[in-house]
């Protein structure tokens, strides 16, 4: 492999990064290359000891990825560091993968319980309130209406499980960012881990 | 060398000689090569992985051949984490030195 090839290895294999990033890369590389030109060395001799350029490539990824995964918390960009890590074919995280899609699975399914509890709290709101208005459409069991205070024990109960809902989603979204800003530290001791297993 | 032992030791052995001198990619990559057998294209990701957490910064500077080369400096921070890398390491050779010289071995 010339240096040419090499280089344009590694510029195809960085792909989606920025391109003053990648430019900054192969920067290295090409001063790399030319000073172990000028020292006798031939492209191929230097391309040989710098070692096979789409791992070197992935090495940049997967820390730049977990590198914008930290700073735009976005879940699309927290998936690609983690298929960027498994690109580096790091035993660790595929046994970890199982137990981490699992606890997504579980915020998940709290976000969706907790909007539920909103819902149906405004359910028994809105219902109480309308019943006079839409007594055939509108089905409220019979206790509730009995009196004026039965009426208003039922407003403050809606009036509490509303806020019940939101106040466990308010709870799931701090639980989410806990996660979060874990899994990138998780993701960052397998960078640096990973980077110098190539060695 | 051992595989096993070159991997932490890889950032120790950068940090230790940027704290003697400043340097340009190529002079760092042949000076670690010397010693330990590497792939040399590594050195490059972990050095960028350095800058981006405030351990090492570059500059360019002027050479008679070429373009301007790209020169790696150790921060205050990346001193810090020299010295802890370095005590960790001490620390760790002593341990093994022990008990390859059957010092820790108790009859």
């Amino acid at each position: 492999m010339n240096k040419q090839e090499f280089i344009s290895m590694i510029r195809k294999s960085l792909g989606d990064m920025r391109s003053e990033d990648v430019n900054d890369i192969i920067y290295d590389y090409e001063e790399h290359f030319n000073i172990g030109m000028q020292e006798g060395q031939s492209e191929e001799e230097i391309a040989v000891k710098l070692g096979n350029p789409t791992s070197i490539a992935r090495q940049y990824r997967a820390d730049y990825m977990v590198k914008q995964a930290e700073q735009h918390k976005s879940t699309a960009n927290m998936l690609r560091a983690v298929l960027a890590i498994i690109g580096l074919g790091f035993f660790n995280i595929i046994i970890v993968l199982g137990p981490f899609m699992a606890l997504v699975a579980c915020l998940l399914a709290l976000f969706a319980a907790s909007l539920s509890i909103v819902v149906a709290g405004m359910g028994v709101l809105i219902g109480i309130i309308l019943h006079p208005v839409l007594s055939s459409t509108i089905s409220i069991p019979g206790f509730l209406l009995g009196s004026t205070q039965m009426i208003a024990a039922g407003l403050l109960g809606a009036v509490g499980i509303i806020s019940f809902g939101l106040l466990l989603l308010i709870g799931t979204y701090y639980l989410s960012r806990l996660f979060y800003n874990l899994t990138i530290k998780y993701l960052r001791l397998n960078v640096s881990i990973v980077s110098s297993k190539e060695v | 060398m051992n595989i096993q032992f070159k991997k932490g030791v890889l950032e120790l052995c950068v940090l230790s000689i940027l704290k003697q001198k400043n340097c340009y990619g190529y002079e760092l990559v042949n000076d670690i090569s010397q010693n330990i057998t590497i792939s040399e294209g590594t050195i490059y990701p972990l050095l960028r992985r350095m800058k981006s957490d405030g351990y090492v910064e570059t500059y360019l500077q002027e050479s008679q051949e070429g373009p301007p080369r790209k020169y790696y400096a150790l921060t205050a921070q990346g001193e810090q984490a020299r010295a802890a890398l370095d005590v960790e390491w001490s620390s760790f050779v002593e341990k093994v030195n022990n008990i390859v010289k059957g010092g820790a071995v108790v009859e």
